[in-house]
């Protein structure tokens, strides 16, 4: 399944038009998510070596750089790669914030990923194995040909700046592609999503839950940030719906946690009753034969 | 399947419901066409865990869910019976939405009401005590599908308005069977006549009902003793009137919206097909004797919407219904008058004189087609809800 924002991207022309004016996404910032989030293979590994890491110093890279050519130590970079499913893929989201705070942090980066010429940047360089590099040179390539292609968001400002938030939609988004069970630790560690996630259940609370009072208020109320992610995030993308001060960002987001969940949903569905897959197409298909006799009725 | 032994996942579900429900205020093809596949999957699901049955759904909660302390087994119980009945809900809605038969019949639910709005929103085990005190018992024990025709005979303590909207939303099933039952060349015998007439009928009574609501919860009434259930019902943390007022008017309104879309849905099926609607069929059209009810709906819609705002998502779908039903009935008039008409300050909403009408003192003729058509457009602008 794919989750990358923009190949899931269920926008018509129309919305995406309305979002184009005023949405600004960075393709490389884009493609380095993608890449941390979805690709096996990805290896990261430091900008910066464990010395330079240590001595909170900028690396001047290479295979030994000065910091550790002048103590005479021996140069070493830091790889992580992903070998299981879940959990690297939520310690990918973890840096895939880090990357996104920093890129707001630092700036505009250079176009070379394996360069080290991003100042205080402590970000993805490859410096210890070519064909690694190469691998992953190979796949961002591919990818961009295939953000080049889509053009669904062109970069207006010209900046790298991904306006993504760390809090409000765009943090529950991040929460819901890295797998996260639920808000709590999110929650835990930022007063600005709190305060968002409450606005968020306040509105759902006062508005679509009176028409539609599928969960139980109180404990919604209470235990937002323990309930599964999935559950609260659906009840908070409502909420941040239909507040009146909800800006483009909020919906933009709150659009794309839809998708992912319609998606996801159905996969759960089948996957937890799966050996009714049968019986599931045989309702799809029961379906497509009521649309045929809808069809030759109306003919 | 999950054997009896697994507890349905209820939270799983809930997801899939308010995901489901977000979709209908959603335009674009791809998230519809993936929520129709989750719809009918969800269902599909549904059924076959027997979820739906009402000895299953027992059982159920006697394995899964017991235990003496009733705050407990209550919410447990409610969570999966709105679980189901806001579940059909938006089966109907969707359907009626995108012309299509329901999937879920109000028949084959077999759980009993669900309790009071005020139970289930009862912030704190203190709240929740004094107001279990006040629930009227009866309410679990009648069944969802009694519902349908004789609500108020079934509930002696009195009809909730979500009681009438199932009632409503169970009419659509009836629409489509009526159909079915009876394709475009036997539509003038006697029988569909008067399963038509029954249809409208129930349709209207469901109305009435919504209408009494509407009246008990007057300002001029509320001192009376008759609204109180009401007011107790839609308690939410909020114990006020005003909040339980606000809510009931709310749901009369969709309530409302629903009756009158219903209505409208059952004229252009009648007349046109539930193919491509009715200004495919104007010649159809031209010559039916109910084009004048499903002109008097799409108005009556039209008021209530610019009445109240509401965050119903039937109601754009409802306008459009109402745009295409206006043009269609209007173009192939002549006006007699040449745009002549007088002004009339009419008290009723609506009069017939000859072959114009008035509705709220402006002619309903060809001559202000495009008035008419304009104030639809900018209701269906003002629905800001929507996913463009």
């Amino acid at each position: 399944m794919s989750l990358f924002p923009l190949q899931s991207s269920n926008l018509s022309e129309e919305s995406l038009a309305n979002y184009r004016s005023k949405l600004t996404i960075a393709q490389r910032d884009l493609l380095r998510r993608h890449s941390v989030l979805h690709e096996a293979t990805y290896i990261r590994k430091s900008v910066s070596c464990d010395a330079c890491r240590s001595n909170k110093t900028k690396c001047s890279g290479g295979t030994r750089c000065d910091l550790c050519k002048r103590r005479n130590i021996e140069c070493i970079y830091r790889v992580t790669s992903r070998s299981s499913k879940l959990a690297p893929r939520a310690a990918a989201t973890a840096s895939v914030n880090e990357q996104i705070d920093q890129d707001h942090n630092n700036g505009p980066l250079d176009d070379s990923d394996d360069g080290d010429s991003g100042g205080n940047n402590e970000e993805a360089i490859s410096t210890i194995s070519r064909p690694e590099t190469s691998l992953n040179r190979d796949l961002i390539q591919r990818n961009v040909k295939f953000l080049q292609n889509l053009t669904i968001v062109p970069s207006q400002l010209g900046t790298t700046n991904f306006p993504l938030s760390t809090y409000g939609m765009g943090g529950i988004y991040e929460l819901l592609i890295a797998d996260k069970p639920s808000f709590e630790v999110a929650l835990e560690d930022c007063e600005e999503s709190k305060a968002r996630v409450s606005e968020y259940i306040d509105t759902y609370i006062k508005s679509f839950h009176l028409r539609w009072p599928v969960l139980h208020a109180p404990t919604l109320d209470n235990e937002i940030g323990t309930m599964p992610l999935p559950l609260a995030a659906a009840a908070c993308l409502i909420g941040a719906w239909f507040q009146n001060s909800a800006d483009w960002r909020e919906r933009f987001y709150s659009l794309r946690v839809h998708e992912v969940l319609l998606e996801r949903l159905l996969h759960s569905l089948v996957r937890h009753f799966h050996s009714f897959e049968v019986s599931v197409l045989t309702s799809l298909i029961d379906c497509a034969r009521i649309d045929v006799r809808k069809e030759s009725m109306a003919s | 399947m999950t054997s009896v032994k697994r507890a349905w996942p209820v939270e799983l579900f809930q997801t899939v419901l308010l995901t489901l429900v977000f979709s209908l205020y959603r335009t674009d093809k791809s998230a519809l066409s993936r929520a129709k596949l989750l719809r009918s999957t969800f269902i599909t699901i549904l059924r076959d865990l027997g979820v739906l049955d009402g000895e299953k759904f027992a059982a159920h909660l006697k394995t899964h869910y017991t235990g003496t302390y009733t705050p407990y087994t209550l919410a447990m119980r409610e969570k999966l019976k709105r679980l189901l009945v806001l579940t059909f809900q938006f089966d109907t809605f969707f359907a009626l939405m995108y012309r299509q038969p329901p999937l879920l019949h109000l028949q084959e639910i077999g759980i009993g009401l669900t309790s009071t709005f005020a139970l289930w929103n009862a912030y704190g085990l203190d709240v929740f005590a004094l107001r279990e005190l006040e629930e009227p018992r009866e309410r679990s024990e009648v069944r969802i599908s009694e519902i349908i025709g004789r609500s108020d005979s079934v509930i002696s303590s009195g009809i909730l308005v979500e009681d009438l909207h199932l009632g409503l939303c169970s009419v659509l099933q009836s629409i489509w069977a009526l159909l079915q039952a009876n394709p475009s060349n036997k539509r003038e015998n006697p029988s569909h006549t008067f399963q038509k007439a029954l249809l409208i009928q129930t349709l209207d009574d469901l109305k009435h009902g919504l209408d009494e609501i509407s009246k008990l919860t007057d300002p001029g009434n509320l001192p009376g003793h008759p609204a109180r259930y009401l007011l107790l019902a839609y308690r939410g943390e909020n114990d006020s009137v005003k909040a339980s007022l606000e809510h009931i008017n709310s749901l009369v309104q969709d309530g409302i919206i629903l009756y009158n879309h219903l209505k409208m849905t059952q004229y252009v099926f009648d007349i046109a097909g539930p193919g491509k609607g009715c200004v495919s069929h104007s010649d159809l059209w031209e010559t039916s004797k109910h084009k004048k009810e499903a002109l008097i709906c799409a108005l009556q819609m039209l008021k209530v919407v610019e009445t109240k705002s509401s965050f119903n998502p039937l109601i754009r779908h409802a306008l459009a219904t109402g745009i295409d039903i206006t043009k269609v009935s209007l173009s192939g008039q002549n006006c007699y008058l040449n745009g002549q008409h007088a002004v009339r300050n009419d008290t009723r909403h609506w009069s017939d004189i000859g072959e114009s009408f008035w509705f709220d003192g402006t002619p309903v003729c060809v001559c202000r087609l495009a008035f008419w058509i304009g104030r639809f457009e900018k209701a269906i602008q003002d629905q800001h809800i929507m996913v463009e």
